[in-house]
């Protein structure tokens, strides 16, 4: 094997484990303290988590977006694949994105503060 | 301009139809995972096939090709943006890292990162928020295991094909 090959074999092997810690870092689940929702980079509605007592419901372009006490998810979308619905409830590192639609939830105010200089 | 010899011709149309084909039938397949752009990307065997036995300029037709007819015939403006964006950055950085046909596959993982951070970019751009680079260490790990797997397989054909289809 040549040996620009095994260079190129560990440099990928390198970033396929980096790339994983940063998966594995921001999936956790901090449950924030404020959710926004953004419909085509606009905010939508801003909802502080805490205070939700009861489950409900939003409908924010096509999709459904469900506000529970200290959560927030992609409850139903219009799309075929679903993709958002599946991603389940939004975290200080996971947003929930809607790439066809256009919505986004993101979840700030919470102690790690990892997303929210990406997200202002 | 210099006539295209009907030879190179007929294997363009060949592999720009075959890339159509397996373009269609991965677009059937469900979601791998719940981050969106995930995907094998097999169709860019067929580019990488073009652009080792043919030539660059005929592996860009090849890709023209393939991602223009994909958005008549299934996707609507918004998955042609995506696709041409990404395919458009997968190209140039696989023609200016073209390396030999022992290495093809670093060659298609070079142009599978270039195609997810095409793609990444124009989301960010449609959904107008820098949010959705969150999902950069995702989309590159995909890229790396898609790159290496396409890349092996044009590889492979390559090293079993070319020889018999040398141009006569």
């Amino acid at each position: 094997m040549k040996r620009s090959t095994v260079i190129y074999i560990i440099v990928f092997a390198f970033m396929l484990i980096g790339c994983g810690i940063l998966v594995l870092a921001s999936d956790h689940n901090g449950s924030g303290a404020t959710a926004t929702v953004y419909l085509d980079g606009e905010i939508v509605a801003v909802v502080d988590l805490n205070t939700v007592t009861e489950t409900w419901t939003l409908a924010v372009g096509g999709n459904t977006v469900e506000f529970s006490p200290g959560h927030v998810r992609m409850l139903d979308a219009c799309c075929p694949d679903g993709l958002c619905v599946r991603q389940g409830y939004a975290s200080a590192g996971k947003p929930v994105i809607c790439l066809p639609n256009r919505v986004m939830l993101v979840i700030s105010g919470s102690a790690d503060t990892g997303v929210d200089a990406i997200a202002g | 301009m210099k006539r295209i010899h009907p030879n190179r011709l007929t294997q363009m149309a060949l592999l720009a139809a075959i890339a159509l084909g397996v373009w269609y039938l991965e677009s059937l397949l469900p979601p791998f995972t719940a981050v969106p752009g995930v995907k094998p990307g097999l169709a860019n065997c067929l580019t990488l096939y073009a652009l080792y036995t043919l030539g660059r300029k005929e592996a860009a037709g090849v890709l023209t090709v393939r991602v223009l007819l994909a958005a008549v015939l299934a996707g609507g403006m918004g998955s042609f943006l995506y696709s041409a964006a990404g395919g458009l950055l997968c190209l140039l950085v696989m023609l200016c890292v073209k390396l030999p046909p022992q290495q093809m596959w670093v060659t298609s993982v070079f142009g599978a990162i270039a195609h997810n951070a095409g793609q990444l970019t124009v989301a960010a751009l449609l959904m107008r928020t820098a949010v959705v680079f969150v999902y950069l260490p995702h989309l590159l790990i995909a890229a790396i295991l898609a790159g290496t797997l396409t890349g092996l397989t044009a590889q492979f054909a390559y090293f079993r094909l070319h020889k018999h289809t040398k141009e006569g």
